[in-house]
């Protein structure tokens, strides 16, 4: 899918996106100029914060992911080419060392609340080590999981998602090369991947983000949308959000991103086989278009209609 | 030769022109604050 999302947005916009690093993927691919993370979860702000400190820290891929797990670079290491296969490999190989660890937590944590003050409180502390811990302990065999429940046996790990690859068998993650990474490293210390704490159907989050891009000159590049849609389906909020995304400057090029899990129930068009979750493009003026004449009903409908068949912009 | 100097200087003002528009000046810490905080939804 990446392919066809650098074909069809426009470098130089803004970018909009829900959830933690897999944002980064889709900034280096899609080139903005201003990215804007927007997510009902506090405890996401404070992982984009305790991330932005690791790129300030770290001047290549090998670095900052060593940093993240961990596992110190032996001293004569220099940074090899390759791709996230290759820096996956080479770091595994990096004993991990908790002194390492801890000390990393430690000086990031201190920054932030020097740097970040309004952002950051002290009691947030805890939250952020039970955030940045499981790194550390897991490593690269890291599994999503939710509160209180485990890790789904078809969620990939950490690794197979940055060494994933799409149809042409090309790995196209923030970590597969020293372009992307060093794209998003640069938006990061220029302070231009602005994590926001909102509600997609909420009140105001998405409409003070629309008065501010379109006081600024920005056009919306990418929208990724997760799969929130599905929960305010549920939450019946679902309207809500579509009149919030009406809002938003956008232009022919605009395009949403979403992530459909299937689980096999209901197998998508665009599903690859062998593969649990969809990625999915969407032209944004063309879905709004329809929610305007006719509004989806349920999830279903959304995720099946007006979707850009890959193949087409490949 | 002047037509082809001109078209030079027009390219290359057309690539400064874009480079500039998609590379906006950075933000500052402060600025990076204000700008999450006043974005951000309001509790309750």
């Amino acid at each position: 899918m990446i392919p066809s999302l650098r074909r069809l947005t426009r470098p130089g916009g803004a970018y909009l996106g829900v959830g933690p690093d897999q944002n980064f993927t889709y900034i280096a691919n899609t080139r903005p100029s201003l990215a804007l993370i927007v997510d009902v979860r506090r405890d996401n702000l404070l992982q984009h914060l305790y991330l932005k400190e690791l790129f300030r820290r770290s001047e290549n891929r090998w670095e900052y992911l060593g940093l993240m797990l961990g596992r110190p670079p032996p001293e004569d290491f220099r940074p090899p080419a390759g791709d996230a296969a290759v820096l996956c490999d080479t770091v595994r190989r990096w004993k991990p060392d908790r002194d390492f660890a801890v000390a990393t937590f430690e000086d990031v944590w201190k920054s932030l609340l020097r740097t970040f003050p309004g952002l950051v409180s002290r009691d947030d502390r805890g939250t952020l080590l039970r955030i940045a811990w499981p790194f550390f302990e897991e490593g690269l065999d890291l599994k999503f999981r939710s509160f209180g429940r485990p890790p789904r046996s078809s969620y990939p790990t950490f690794e197979e998602l940055l060494i994933a690859e799409d149809l042409d068998g090309v790995q196209n993650s923030y970590l597969a090369s020293d372009t992307a990474y060093g794209f998003v490293r640069r938006l990061q210390l220029e302070n231009r991947i602005v994590p926001v704490v909102g509600d997609l159907a909420g009140p105001s989050a998405l409409r003070k983000i629309g008065r501010y891009l379109a006081e600024h000159g920005y056009t919306v590049s990418g929208f990724y949308t997760s799969n929130v849609e599905f929960y305010l389906f549920n939450s019946q909020t679902f309207e809500r959000f579509v009149d919030n995304l009406r809002s938003l400057p956008v232009d022919d090029r605009s395009v949403l991103i979403r992530s459909y899990f299937s689980y096999w129930r209901h197998p998508h068009p665009e599903t690859v086989p062998g593969f649990p979750v969809t990625s999915l493009l969407q032209s944004l003026p063309v879905f709004l278009d329809r929610q305007a004449r006719n509004p989806d009903r349920d999830y279903l409908e959304l995720i099946f209609s007006d979707f850009v068949p890959i193949a087409s912009v490949r | 030769m002047k037509l082809r100097w001109t078209i030079g200087l027009l390219l290359l003002l057309t690539a400064c022109g874009q480079s500039l528009s998609l590379h906006p000046p950075e933000l500052s810490d402060a600025a990076f604050v204000r700008l999450s905080e006043e974005l951000s939804e309001r509790p309750g």
